[in-house]
């Protein structure tokens, strides 16, 4: 007998990674869902094959995400849906439509403590007599309720259905393969429509409205709220909110990110990390040991332990330089996520982004981008239009360093004067305002607007964000290592054979007369296109040896800011906005990164 | 009138919203035609912030320009009231 499918749905953000980890333990499966870009996970409990799903507000085709979860969902035997206590007007939504969908329910009723914390008090034996499926209160990060859980799956029942959906059901139980698939008719699912080639409903505003109304009434049967002055975090999300002081907030708080990864971590952790351990320790180890068998200066000594070695470069790049500032990138990133401070940023500068085309949402991408464009170009899927999507990936990955790079960049420009550091600053702020102006502009159609959930404010739990960050890191150690490799070998390659001389003279004219830069600096910009950082690395490397002037190191900067993405960058947006778009924004990326770095050698050097 | 003419404080009705896709995205974060919620934070020229007990939404200026409202309770009013209205909707 096949193992029975138990599927985990719910809202985005409500914990249910937690609860999948804790039944599956570390034995997971992580797979592409076949055209998307949205990953599965699948595991073992007991006899039950247990598979994830992508957070959403309800089981329908509006998105990829939703499209994946209803897919799962309809193949599912029994459904665990998680739900935010604090959120019952949203997430109960979701619950009832699983109901709906005639799929045996068990609800696991999370973040019971802020429930508390709130004022509010649940009654959930009505609950569960309202609905007609368990209901089991937990606290996912404490494992409060799980063992509960865990004893009653078997119990999950099939729940009480909107008045008279099953008259409307019945219509097309006998043309369907999945009962569930008759629910998603009646609701004008197209997809589901196409596939059985049936008049599609015209009940999707009736029964989204019963459901409302239904849901309204468990919660106002159910749900009593104590008056509780005004708390703290209330009143700090107000101020988030209001641009008076909202905007001094986000400047705090984009200072304190800056003095944090740009100080800290590029200064004191990075002069440990490159200089001492791996630029001597690990240098003088490994010189020792491969140095004996081969003759300086010989083809293997230099692919392996030479200025671009496989074993000297690759890990003092990787390990010493990036690491430290990803893994310092991440963690803010964790903090900015579990804090619910991201949608609070979308909705003060929403005004700001619909200005370029944009809307408040695309902050999102945009802080993501600062860590990995390949992430971020991922993530523009969330905004709603294709003309957004070009937008902001064009300004991804011409104007948003990535965290790795940017460090680097901190690095050099806090050895500059002020007002050279002042000067990068506002080209690559003028670039990203007129070049967003510009696609706003010229490009046809409109944008949609903001209309986005903001969570209450919590405080993030550290065992949450430090395994976000350990995710996060390793993969980036994953997926730059490989390229780092081949980059090294390219760049020896290229080096041993005199080719790279050749391409050095062949690009003076736009190294050397237009940037003004000297002809070595092409180096780097060919390990930029390998990957970014890489090439922010390169660059570091020439100033360290004193061949650029600091007027240099600008232009230098500004150019491998702007400059192309980075391979596994220009992979994920072939793919992702197709080759036309594709294309559009590689050279148009190339060209005005060399015409702003050209303009503003013009001025400076 | 319009949700982008409301004030910080005010309590609305939602009469209509622009189109089926937007009222099914709206309906399952609270907001349909009827719901009665209040407006608790706006940004001039900027999105309107509608809150029903913990749970808020963020709506940008266009889109708030074409959803209908009525006042049920004002700002003003409200100020003046010691607690404010019950923000539970289901009860009118």
């Amino acid at each position: 007998m096949a193992a029975k499918k138990l599927v985990l749905a719910g809202n985005p953000n409500v914990g249910k990674s937690v609860f999948f980890n804790a039944l599956t333990g570390i034995y997971v499966d992580v797979s592409n869902y076949p055209g998307t870009t949205v990953d599965i996970s699948k595991g073992k409990y007991n006899d039950y094959e247990v598979i994830d799903t992508p957070g959403v507000y309800g089981v329908s085709s509006f998105n990829d995400e939703e499209r994946v979860a209803r897919d799962v969902i309809l193949q599912a035997d029994l459904i665990l849906n998680v739900v935010d206590a604090v959120h019952l007007d949203r997430d109960l939504f979701l619950t009832q439509q699983l109901i709906d969908m005639g799929k045996p329910v068990i609800v696991a009723l999370n973040m019971m403590d802020e429930v508390e914390h709130n004022g509010l008090t649940i009654d959930i034996p009505l609950m569960e007599e309202l609905l007609g499926v368990p209901i089991i209160p937990t606290v996912a990060p404490k494992k409060k309720g799980f063992e509960a859980l865990k004893k009653n799956l078997g119990q999950a029942s099939t729940g009480n259905k909107i008045v008279g959906i099953k008259d409307y059901l019945a219509k097309y139980e006998n043309t369907v393969d999945h009962a569930s698939e008759a629910l998603m008719i009646l609701e004008e699912d197209e997809e589901i429509i196409a596939k059985y080639n049936v008049n599609g409903g015209t009940l999707r505003d009736k029964i989204y409205s019963q459901r409302r109304t239904r849901i309204n009434n468990v919660i106002d049967l159910t749900l009593k709220e104590m008056a509780l002055n005004i708390s703290f975090k209330q009143k700090l999300s107000k101020w988030m909110l209001r641009p008076v002081t909202g905007v001094p907030i986000l400047l705090a708080t984009l200072i304190f990110m800056y003095f944090f990864l740009g100080d800290f971590i590029a200064q004191d952790i990075v002069g440990v990390t490159e200089e001492l351990i791996m630029g001597t320790w690990y240098y003088e180890f490994i010189m020792s040991i491969i140095g004996p068998f081969f003759t300086e200066g010989s083809f293997f000594f230099e692919l392996l332990i030479g200025e671009s070695g496989l074993l000297t470069m690759v890990p003092t790049y990787v390990l010493g330089l990036l690491l430290p500032l990803v893994v310092g990138f991440y963690f803010l990133l964790a903090l900015l996520e579990d804090s619910g401070y991201l949608p609070r940023i979308a909705a003060l500068l929403d005004k700001t982004l619909t200005k370029i085309g944009l809307n408040g949402k695309a902050v999102i991408p945009m802080i993501l981008g600062f860590g990995c464009v390949t992430m971020a170009t991922i993530t523009t899927r969330i905004l709603g239009s294709k003309r957004e999507r070009f937008i902001a990936t064009m300004l991804l990955t011409l104007a948003i360093p990535c965290s790795a790079q940017l460090g680097v960049i901190v690095v050099m420009a806090s050895s500059l004067a002020p007002q050279l550091t002042l000067a990068y600053v506002l080209t690559i702020i003028a670039v990203f305002v007129v070049v967003g102006l510009a696609l706003n502009k010229l490009m046809p159609g409109e944008s949609t607007d903001l209309l986005i959930d903001i969570p209450p404010l919590r405080l993030p739990r550290i065992g949450n964000v430090l395994s976000k960050t350990w995710t996060k890191s390793w993969h980036f150690l994953t997926e730059a290592t490989p390229l780092f490799m081949i980059g090294a070998v390219l760049i020896t390659l290229l080096q041993f054979f005199n080719i790279l001389a050749s391409i050095q003279n062949a690009l003076a004219p736009i190294v050397v007369s237009l940037l003004r830069l000297p002809k070595e600096v092409t180096t780097p910009f060919i390990m930029g296109i390998i990957r970014r950082d890489f090439g922010a690395a390169g660059l570091f490397t020439l100033t360290e040896q004193g061949l650029l002037s600091p007027e240099q190191t600008v232009v230098a900067l500004v150019v491998i800011t702007l400059f192309v993405p980075c391979i596994a960058a220009a992979l994920v947006l072939f793919k992702e906005r197709g080759w036309k778009h594709a294309v559009a924004i590689w050279v148009g990326s190339f060209a005005i990164a060399f015409a702003t770095g050209g303009l503003l050698a013009a001025l400076l050097v | 009138m319009r949700l982008s003419e409301v004030k910080a404080g005010d309590t609305i009705e939602i009469t209509s919203l622009p189109n089926p896709i937007i009222r099914a995205q709206a309906i399952r974060l609270g907001i349909y035609e009827g719901a009665v919620i209040r407006c608790s934070e706006k940004i001039n020229k900027g999105p309107v912030i509608l809150q029903n007990r913990l749970q808020e939404i963020a709506i940008g200026h266009k889109l708030a320009s074409q959803i209908i409202v009525e006042i049920i309770t004002d700002h003003r009013s409200a100020k003046n009231e010691k607690k404010g209205p019950s923000l539970s909707y289901g009860y009118k």
